[in-house]
């Protein structure tokens, strides 16, 4: 299980969260399971705190929530990727790549002076 | 002794209204809460554990009470200020109509004693009373889930709420005034608060314990709406302060100088027990839920004690002057101690043994 800190988790929890709806609209529970079955059960999430960032990025209008009843009868709250969530994904993807593409070069060069990156 | 069988969709309820009763999650949010703790729970049944241990796991998962409310406290920080307008509002109309309620159906109550003879068929009003009082102890058993449905109207439609509230108030009050303009004057408020009982005795008796029972109801139902984990018997009378005992033992003294309506029906002997009787169940459920309850006890019965020294002393000078020569105030503060010493020691001997229910 990979340990990763709290505040590193919650950055990274939302475009996570996007990603996994921009396939399909899904439920709480099930967006957990898929971030444990993608990451090979190494991220854990702390489940309960799951469900106060769905309801911020539903309040930036990132998602829609629905209460849909499922195949097995149960009804469960249905969260899926809006047009502004699109956007916001592209935006939030292109940081992270940019962030990445620094730390990457960081690492791989430490002998480097700031003004010759 | 065999182990009760665990109830995974019991604990599950519990646990998760448990959360909401903290006020920062919305009914909405414990549904969905719900929903994925009886997902976990099941998934992981399906790997072999029991379901109390899959229980357990799951609720793990979900995370710490306190982090969940911490972090629900930040997205639904309007959650708040938006019950208290409204509970402020939709409380204004419910105590104005209570208030109009209890004055206009008091004097018609009164109006139907004294002018349709009803003193005389004794044992059906009497029943009536009773069934009543049960209904007001059911409601006051039932806080929590009248509390809980309150809130849940409120948080769900604030407006609709108080429209509704307010729709109550106006109809109360347009019946209030109809039935005040056709009963006689003697019968309209103030009048019929001071009436007399002129009639039956046990019917007097029994009205005043349908109001007692009416007031523990509203009051159960109050500090459930505050805060249900507060509503409690447990929360009321563990470690209560000096202020919380004094009213206490006045509102016990009240309903026990009640019983004084029972004279001339009951040999005198029974009379002192029933008072007796009053003083001990309030003081073995203060000794039930505090381990040195002899202070709590002092506080809880002086109001009585020294009510019952004042009034009933001069009550036996004033039948002493008129010739009938009968003293009573011994005996009754025989039967307030006696009353308060048997209330300690139940209360000690049913200590940890769940005699009482905690909510």
């Amino acid at each position: 299980m990979k340990e990763i800190s709290k505040e590193l988790m919650a950055s990274s929890l939302a475009p996570i969260i996007l990603l996994i709806l921009r396939r399909q609209e899904s439920y709480g529970y099930e967006i957990i399971q898929e971030i444990e079955r993608l990451s090979g059960k190494k991220l854990a999430v702390a489940e309960g705190t799951l469900y106060p960032i769905l309801k911020k990025m539903e309040a930036k209008e990132w998602i829609a929530a629905t209460w849909k009843t499922g195949s097995t009868g149960k009804e469960r709250r249905y969260y899926a990727l809006t047009q502004k969530g699109h956007i916001e994904l592209d935006s939030q993807y292109e940081q992270w790549n940019f962030l990445h593409d620094l730390i990457n070069t960081l690492w791989k060069s430490p002998n480097l002076t700031y003004n010759r990156l | 002794m065999e182990k009760p069988q665990f109830d995974l969709q019991q604990a599950i309820s519990r646990s998760i209204q448990d959360l909401y009763e903290q006020g920062t999650i919305t009914n909405s949010d414990r549904h969905e809460l719900q929903a994925h703790l009886e997902d976990s729970a099941e998934g992981l049944i399906t790997t072999g554990l029991s379901e109390e241990e899959a229980f357990l796991i799951a609720q793990k998962r979900l995370g710490r009470p306190e982090l969940l409310n911490e972090e629900y406290a930040k997205v639904n920080h309007n959650l708040r200020t938006d019950k208290t307008w409204a509970l402020l509002l939709a409380g204004f109309a419910a105590i104005s109509t209570f208030i109009a309620l209890i004055s206009y159906s008091g004097s018609i109550y009164y109006y139907l004693l004294e002018r349709f003879g009803l003193s005389n068929y004794t044992w059906p009003v009497v029943a009536f009373l009773c069934l009543q009082s049960t209904l007001f102890l059911f409601i006051a058993l039932k806080k929590r889930e009248v509390s809980n449905f309150l809130r849940d109207q409120v948080e769900m439609n604030p407006l609709r709420s108080i429209v509704f509230s307010f729709t109550l108030l106006a109809l109360v009050k347009g019946m209030q005034i109809a039935v005040l303009r056709y009963l006689p004057k003697s019968f309209s408020y103030p009048a019929s608060t001071i009436y007399g009982f002129q009639g039956d005795k046990l019917i007097e008796f029994a009205t005043y314990v349908s109001l007692f029972c009416l007031f523990v109801s509203l009051l159960s139902i109050f500090f459930s709406l505050r805060s249900p984990t507060k509503g409690t018997w447990r929360a009321a009378f563990e470690k209560p302060s000096i202020a919380f005992l004094m009213l206490f033992g006045i509102g016990t003294a009240c309903f026990a100088a009640s019983t004084r309506s029972l004279s001339g029906l009951l040999p005198v002997p029974m009379h002192f027990t029933l008072f007796g009787l009053v003083y001990l169940m309030g003081a073995a459920l203060i000794s039930y839920y505090n381990e040195n309850s002899k202070l709590h006890l002092f506080f809880f019965g002086i109001f009585g004690f020294c009510a019952e020294l004042g009034v009933g002393v001069v009550a036996d000078i004033d039948r002493a002057q008129r010739g009938i020569g009968q003293i009573y105030t011994p005996f009754f503060i025989l039967s307030l101690i006696v009353g308060l010493m048997a209330g300690w020691y139940m209360g000690n001997m049913l200590r940890g043994k769940d005699a009482i229910p905690s909510r």
